[in-house]
């Protein structure tokens, strides 16, 4: 393994290892703007230059790889490279490439979306000059709509071409190019074919600059006012690390968050924008069904609700349930517990929910069909899970409870027999859906981003879901209105104080998920067992 | 230099001269003949590298070296391509030797092919070269319609075809990687190195990229041997004929061939019969627009090969040798050559891409008489920053992808640094008092 | 206005396809073949050409806007590029477009209203020994004087 030397650290790695990459890992600043690491390596923005011995000029550390050298010609008797990048040189040169970008970028930073996460902001702060020298007049060139909820100022482009390697590599979709040359070059959608694409919205997350925006964050905000939540999406089962982005009650964005077990670098717009799915018709406080009225109630009275009727319809052995597929693992297993202490049949299935084809992009970036994005959670965490709701007909059927599917959830012919049979049907939801309209009484409980607790995606790999704003008005934590279900009516459940209680108990309970802690999920997640 | 023959340019200004027939009346293809049917790859290398032949377009590497680099046991297809993008301000030599003699070009290019396994070649003319194409496209039908080119060439077992790429209207694509990707159908942006395009180059296969003149002496050295190559010219180390462009105030402008290592001043005074209108000379750039100008006093016995001229701090370049005499305004020169610069910078790299536009709109107000005493070391550091300071120890591509960032930043340096006078003559304060 | 390649065009196009390693390479000489036959490369020949290509239209565009030769828009019958690199610019290229633009009544750029010049500013032909020079269309005209400007001009007209 060659032996790396980056300024004052030592560090073997890989043949070919690249030195931006070896340095980004352990910390070292070596400011870039063209180099993605998902991206192919183009080497034009000239800021990652750094000084290597040996080798007379500057060289763009991005594109350059650690080689092994013959004993008799390595460095200091034992480097294969030794690079510098804090030397003279580098900051030199680092500040004239910054110089030049700043010709023509506008400082209007007070007014720019990117300001307070801008690498042009940030590194004329720690690297650049004080003053401009440039007494010419800039360039100035009008603002375009790229499609996609995409704009671009031109004026703040810095040439990275990131996003146009993006529609190259990742999407495979071409939509952006670059038109003409030199000083004249600019970022551009062909006339009639604009930016198109479910993953567009990425290019304005790789946007170093202030430059591509996303017109549904545009002018909303500053970005040093929100709080940033690391998450999960759970809108399908491809199950993206997801930054949310927020302040106060509300959600400003989602943006990607890195992470190589699971989507890699990217989220699709479906994911980006889906939180606003969540801002309408929010349910909160429990309410009742009185004829066609809704009737709001206090959740002691609706708990009695679930108990009187469960008392009134058959008794605990005809009570069924619907777990859901985009619900977190707490609340599904907890329901799953209590369906089998109350009856001995199979009394739980799971509520079916829209399925579309997978979209895969040339880079392997997928997005699930199954928008159950907890599907495979559902499945692992509840013991004698029916495989459909056939069975339910069969002998008394009573009282129905239901997680609901988050607007995803399908009601299918066998989904309509089943509300219609069951003389009284109580669903959990955060907002109104199809199926709470179906429902004499809902349960307001978390949404999609302010839930807590595991969810497992396709691969098996397991994430927590961070709730990133609070509940609103009487909703309560989703698995927490299951535990306490359960309480009421079989006496368990008190003893679940916070979703991480549930989480553990799960630990406890199911083989395949005996490796999973809070603690190992971190904030990359950790695969179950593949037992199965 | 008396006694030297043209060898390159013998034929030019005879009628018929492009035509094969022509050309086979005079030697034509009997070197390429032998190289197909009498020699091993490796046996043309050896006489290229022994020849001393260095690459014509600019660089001046050795060109049997080059062809070295390409890995033998590749199993990958192999391309030539014949770089006749001609664009270097100042040069013109590469059209002469198209328009008068396109099958010693042809030739040269299967001897090329022969050494590096070649079999399809390309010819990447610049667009504006139409008639010029043209003419190449007529005389490799005549190649290909008496079985010079195609299938089983000279009755042998290799096969080889070659195409005419026209270019369309971009400087970078005389640049090796920059011509590859355009010759794939792209922009001309040049790639990062490694890999080299011996490596990976067109459609990431070994290619060697030669300039056309390079590839004219090849007939002649599989002839005469590369004895009698090293033999012309005043350098050793840097033989052979030459074809040198001489532009600007001459009395008779042209192509002229001479061997390698002339004199400058023969060049200008004999050759090229002195400076217009007997005034005197200010300045030369001797080798093409991006190398650095030299005063008139420097030029004082200076031998035009690679060596010689690079040891007086410039670069024979092309050998596209602009005169420029004592009423030249360096000031306009300057900013023209600024701007065509800027008008060519890919855009790609940083520094290039904003420091060639940025000189040339400082330039532009100095013609204005709108110049600051600040802007002069403003200049210096800007050109310093795009390409770095001239200095041939540090080898080429520092700042910028490719060498453009230097072809910019040196010669507007040079004009600077060695006419500073000239400079403060257009300061705003001067303009006003 | 849909885009075909003439017959004689099209077989042309054919004949390159097969005779290059990949198709993609033979993007340059088709926008030749198609800028020669439509005067320029308007939005529906950059749609077609893309498509005989195997490519987007944006990444066609991405090298079409690149060249100086290719041109978007219709340009007049005879487009007269004058060289202003150094050595035509020391040999009167600025005199020579002063006099072509007075001559026309056109600026730099700008199309006679009849259609028939175009007139525009370029950087290096590479005929510097022959200073100052026009291309006009595929023609180049060298060693300028106005007269001969002049002459060259008035046989177009």
């Amino acid at each position: 393994m060659p032996l790396l030397k980056i300024d004052d650290q030592t560090f073997e790695v890989p043949k070919g290892a690249r030195v931006l990459d070896e340095a980004l890992k352990a910390g070292i600043e070596i400011p870039h703007y063209c180099y993605h690491p998902a991206l192919s390596v183009v080497g034009s923005c000239r800021m990652c230059a750094v000084e290597i011995d040996g080798i007379p000029k500057l060289q763009t550390s991005c594109s350059t790889l650690v080689g092994e050298l013959p004993p008799e010609k390595k460095f200091e008797g034992q480097y294969d490279m030794v690079v510098h990048t804090r030397s003279d040189k580098v900051v030199a040169a680092r500040k004239s490439a910054l110089e030049f970008l700043l010709l023509n970028h506008p400082l209007d930073c007070p007014v720019c979306d990117q300001a307070g996460e801008c690498l042009l902001q940030d590194y004329s702060f720690k690297y650049g000059h004080a003053h401009s020298r440039f007494i010419e007049e800039k360039r100035v060139r009008p603002g375009e709509d790229l499609g996609s909820g995409v704009v671009i100022n031109q004026n703040r482009c810095i040439m990275c071409t990131r996003c146009v390697r993006f529609t190259r590599e990742i999407t495979g979709t071409h939509e952006l190019f670059v038109e003409n040359r030199g000083n004249d070059n600019r970022i551009a959608v062909f006339d009639g074919h604009p930016l198109d694409n479910p993953l567009a919205g990425n290019v304005a997350d790789i946007c170093p600059v202030g430059a591509l925006l996303l017109k549904d964050y545009m002018h909303t905000t500053r970005v040093w006012l929100l709080s940033h939540t690391p998450s999960t999406c759970t809108e399908c089962t491809t199950g993206c690390s997801i930054t949310v982005d927020g302040a106060k009650d509300r959600i400003y964005r989602i943006i990607s968050r890195e992470n190589a077990q699971a989507n890699g670098h990217f989220i699709c717009d479906y994911g980006r924008y889906a939180f606003h799915q969540y801002e309408d018709d929010v349910l909160t406080t429990p309410q009742l069904k009185d004829g066609a009225e809704w009737t709001e109630i206090s959740w002691e009275e609706a708990y009695q609700q679930v108990v009187d009727r469960i008392g009134e319809y058959g008794g605990q052995q005809a009570v069924r349930a619907l777990a859901s597929p985009t619900f977190p693992n707490e609340s599904n297993y907890l329901l799953g517990q209590l369906m089998n202490q109350l009856t001995d049949k199979k009394s739980i299935a799971l509520l079916p929910v829209k399925q579309q084809e997978d979209q895969v992009f040339p880079m392997g970036f997928r997005i699930s069909g199954d928008k159950g994005g907890n599907h495979r959670g559902a499945r692992d965490v509840i013991h004698n899970l029916a495989a459909g709701t056939q069975s339910f007909h069969k002998g008394d059927l009573g009282v129905l409870i239901v997680l609901d599917g988050d607007g995803r959830g399908e009601i299918t012919e066998s989904i309509e027999r089943l509300f219609a049979a069951a003389p009284f049907t109580v669903v959990l939801a955060s907002n109104r859906s199809d199926i709470t309209r179906l429902a004499d009484l809902v349960l307001p409980v978390a949404g999609p981003f302010e839930r807590e607790g595991t969810v497992t995606n396709d691969q098996g790999l397991v994430q927590w879901l961070q709730p990133a704003v609070q509940l609103k008005g009487q909703a309560r934590p989703d698995w927490q209105v299951v535990a306490e279900l359960s309480q009421a009516l079989i006496g368990e459940g008190a003893m679940y104080t916070c979703a991480g209680d549930v989480t553990w108990k799960i630990n406890q309970t199911i083989e395949a998920y005996s490796q999973i802690t809070r603690f190992k999920i971190g904030k990359f997640g950790q695969f179950v067992e593949s037992a199965a | 230099m008396n006694d030297f023959q043209p060898i390159l340019t013998k034929h030019v200004g005879q009628p018929g001269s492009a035509t094969l027939d022509y050309y086979l009346i005079h030697e034509g293809y009997q070197a390429a003949r032998q190289a197909i049917h009498e020699m091993t790859s490796d046996a043309v290398i050896q006489v290229v590298k022994d020849s001393g032949l260095q690459g014509r377009g600019g660089a001046g590497f050795p060109t049997g070296v080059k062809w070295s680099f390409i890995p033998r046991n590749s199993r990958k297809p192999k391309y030539l391509i014949n770089n006749a993008d001609e664009s270097e301000p100042g040069t013109f030599k590469d059209r002469l030797l198209i328009n008068h003699n396109p099958h010693q070009v042809i030739e040269g290019m299967i001897i090329a092919s022969k050494a590096i396994d070649c079999h399809l070649a390309f010819i990447y003319i610049r667009g504006e070269f139409v008639k010029e194409a043209r003419l190449l496209e007529t005389a490799l039908e005549e190649c290909r319609a008496n079985h010079m080119l195609g299938k089983g060439i000279f009755g042998s077992n290799f096969d080889l075809d070659i195409l005419v790429h026209r270019g369309a209207g971009a400087y970078i694509c005389g640049e090796e990687t920059g011509l590859i990707e355009s010759l794939e159908g792209k922009r001309g942006w040049p790639r990062i190195k490694p890999p080299f395009p011996a490596i990976e180059g067109y459609l990431k296969s070994p290619t060697v990229v030669n300039n056309v003149e390079t590839l004219a002496n090849l007939p002649h050295i599989i002839l005469n041997g590369a004895d009698w190559f090293r033999a012309i010219g005043a350098s050793h180390d840097s033989p052979g004929p030459k074809l040198y462009c001489l532009s600007g105030h001459v009395k008779k402008p042209g192509v002229y061939e001479a061997p390698s290592g002339i004199e400058l001043t023969e060049l200008i005074y004999e050759l090229a019969g002195g400076i217009k209108d007997d005034r005197r000379l200010k300045a030369v750039i001797p080798g093409g627009s991006s190398s650095p100008v030299l005063t008139a006093s420097e030029i004082d016995g200076l031998k035009m090969d690679y060596p010689s001229v690079k040891a007086a701090g410039s670069m024979l370049g092309s050998a596209g040798i602009m005169v420029l005499d004592e009423t030249t305004d360096m000031v306009q020169v300057c900013y023209n050559l600024a701007r065509f610069y800027a008008h060519e910078s890919c855009g790609q790299c940083t520094p290039c891409r904003e420091g060639t536009t940025w000189l040339t709109k400082i330039l532009r107000r100095f013609t204005q008489g709108q110049g600051r005493r600040e802007d002069l070391d403003l200049i210096l550091e800007v050109t310093d920053n795009i390409g770095g300071l001239i200095d041939f120890s540090l080898g080429s591509y520092g700042k910028t992808i490719c060498p453009f960032g230097e072809a910019v930043a040196w010669p507007v340096r040079a004009f600077v640094q060695k006419f500073r006078n000239e400079f403060m003559d257009y300061l705003v304060e001067d303009a006003v008092a | 206005m849909s885009f075909a390649f003439t017959p004689e065009r099209k077989r042309l196009f054919k004949e390159l396809v097969k005779r290059y390693p990949d198709k993609r390479s033979v993007t340059l000489p088709a926008l030749h073949l198609a800028q020669e036959q439509e005067g320029y490369l308007g939005r529906e020949t950059i749609e077609a050409l893309a498509r005989m290509l195997g490519s987007a239209p944006s990444t066609l565009m991405d090298t079409v806007s690149f060249y100086t030769m290719f041109t978007t828009r219709p340009r007049g019958k005879y487009l007269l590029q004058v060289c202003q690199t150094l050595a035509c610019s020391l040999a009167g290229a600025d005199q020579v477009v002063d006099h072509i633009s007075k001559r026309h009544q056109i600026k730099v750029g700008e199309t006679t209203p009849d259609g028939k010049f175009t007139l525009l500013k370029v950087e290096c032909l590479g005929s510097c020994g022959t200073a100052p020079v026009v291309q006009i269309n595929d023609d180049y005209y060298e060693r300028l004087t106005l007269d001969k400007v002049d002459r060259i001009l008035d046989k177009l007209a």
